[in-house]
């Protein structure tokens, strides 16, 4: 495969700079929410980057950076900060591409439906793009990432302790993309993040951010607390794929069952992340994808936590959504919301990660 | 850097003296019997110097322009992009963008004229910070030549460039002198 060949030079600082401008400028023209007249042409633009093969010549260059030593400060003419710089700007236009099909979906029910081809046929390019991505297997960003979390690692030392503001950023990049694309062909992302070529990587990737984001969101440092909105951010993404990977994928929750520390390392999240609304829409689906509806999870699950919490919190989402489908029934009167009831956005959170389907019986399965 | 770009384009009125003397000489040969296809020649010569002359004035005046303009927009403000964005400026800079070998005149690609394409991207990325500017490159299908300008330079990705073909594309990076 051309694309997985890096080649054999580091683009030179010049040359990355003239790539940032223009990946930049194709960033904001394929995120623009456009004038209702040009939302044809920017259809145009974003199919023709594809079919111009944009991924493939993106995940070559990822390649190449990553086999010039992305993080030897002594390496390439550019240097370190410029060669991070053009990694942002091409990661942020993948993630720009893979959103495009999502950006138009504003149906909590089509964005859970799980009939894969009815949900592609309602993502324009859905199957574009997921093709894109497919067939260069993401676009080689997790293997990208993987190398960079591993240069984060104190000389000497296996695991990772802390991760700078940059590698944060990017991370959150690849993460989105990822998230993005499980929206759009959820079967397809599961199967190559389990293929040979990904996995180990994966594994790496979301153990080292989930132990290394964990800890920082639990240290009392100032620094640390500087920090707090992006690593949440990025702690949320890396949630939200999570539950995506496990989501209705048996073998996948069979693993779980021999490696319970991922549970235990969610179980043991800062406090907030089972008492607060907005934090349980971030933690709770994905306990839900990883649990339901293996009994051994769930028997695992029961020994690290209460599952009351996660009852109570499907009873919930449950009874807003048939709030919200009744206030939309012709001739009915409108609900009147009640004083502390959540925002009408929290079923649509838990319904784009946990299908509408499975809402009924899994809150009698964790109830069990 | 810089200082030696303007040099060489301070030479451009030489061209218009090379281009005087060729005409004279025309002039004179051209009642000569027995000197017609010199005549041709030189005619040749004179439509050909008048064209790079030509060229090198079109290289010369987007390159001044576009550093006075990523002047101002590097400055961010909101009327400065607002008027861009008005102006039809960004498709222009979306066509200026796309690399030299595919859309600008030949004498572009000389000293300088490489400098129009990274210089146009770069004010071309200041100006889309500006929803309007958005508006407007895809309305003028601007965004096709940004792509053809990002896909080249993917393509050029392992091939060393001559460091004249690709200069800093910040003039407030590298001030003039």
């Amino acid at each position: 495969m051309p694309w997985q060949q890096p080649l054999p030079l580091k683009p030179d600082a010049s040359l990355m700079s003239a790539m940032s401008s223009a990946f930049s400028s194709l960033t904001f023209l394929v995120r623009h929410i456009p004038a209702d007249r040009l939302a044809g042409l920017q259809l145009d633009l974003v199919r023709y980057l594809l079919e111009a093969g944009l991924v493939p010549h993106a995940a070559r260059l990822l390649g190449t950076l990553k086999a010039a030593g992305l993080g030897d400060s002594r390496g390439g003419h550019g240097g370190r900060e410029e060669a991070l710089r053009l990694l942002g700007k091409t990661l942020s236009l993948l993630e720009a591409v893979a959103s495009f099909p999502c950006s138009s979906a504003s149906s909590a029910e089509a964005a859970s439906t799980a009939d894969t081809a009815q949900q592609q046929a309602s993502f324009p390019l859905g199957r574009e793009v997921v093709e894109a991505f497919r067939s260069t297997q993401m676009a080689g960003e997790l293997p990208t990432l993987s190398s960079l979390l591993v240069e984060e690692r104190p000389s000497g030392g296996y695991d990772v302790q802390d991760i700078s503001p940059q590698v944060l950023s990017l991370a959150w990049l690849v993460l989105r993309t990822l998230n993005h694309l499980c929206r759009l062909d959820l079967p397809v992302v599961q199967s190559l993040l389990a293929s040979d070529e990904l996995q180990s990587y994966f594994n790496y990737v979301y153990s080292m951010l989930l132990r290394v984001l964990a800890s920082k969101l639990s240290s009392p440092s100032t620094a640390a607390m500087a920090s707090t909105g992006e690593v949440e951010s990025c702690l949320e993404q890396l949630l939200t794929l999570l539950g995506y990977y496990f989501l209705e994928n048996g073998s996948s929750q069979h693993c779980i069952e021999t490696s319970p520390i991922l549970l235990n390392r969610l179980a043991n999240l800062p406090i907030r992340y089972f008492c607060d609304e907005h934090y349980k829409d971030v933690l709770f689906p994905t306990l839900a994808c990883l649990c339901y509806p293996s009994p051994a999870n769930k028997a695992m699950l029961k020994n690290e936590m209460n599952t009351d919490l996660l009852v109570d919190y499907l009873d919930k989402r449950r009874a807003q959504r048939a709030a919200a489908a009744q206030q939309q029934q012709p001739h009915s009167p409108p609900a009147k919301p009640s004083a502390g009831s959540q925002p009408v956005q929290g079923w649509v959170l838990l319904a784009r990660r946990f299908p509408l389907q499975h809402w009924d019986a899994a809150a009698s399965f964790f109830a069990e | 850097m810089h200082a030696d770009e303007d040099h060489e384009y301070d030479g451009s009125g030489g061209e218009d003296e090379v281009e005087r003397r060729v005409l004279q000489q025309h002039e004179a040969a051209a009642d000569m019997p027995g000197k017609a296809s010199k005549k041709r020649r030189k005619k040749r010569a004179k439509a050909s110097r008048r064209m790079a002359s030509s060229s090198s004035s079109q290289a010369r005046v987007p390159l001044e322009a576009l550093r006075s303009l990523t002047y101002l927009l590097e400055l961010k403000t909101d009327a400065i992009n607002a008027r861009v964005a008005s102006s039809g400026v960004t498709g222009l800079l979306a066509r200026l963008a796309t690399p030299p070998s595919q859309q600008l005149p030949a004498g572009m690609g000389g000293p300088g004229g490489a400098e129009v394409y990274p210089l146009s991207l770069h004010a071309l990325h200041l100006c889309l910070h500006s929803p309007d500017a958005r508006d407007a490159v895809l309305a003028e299908d601007g965004g096709a030549h940004v792509a053809d300008a990002a896909l080249w330079l993917l393509s050029q990705v392992g091939q060393p460039l001559p460091p004249s073909c690709l200069a800093s594309t910040s003039p407030l990076r590298n001030p003039q002198p």
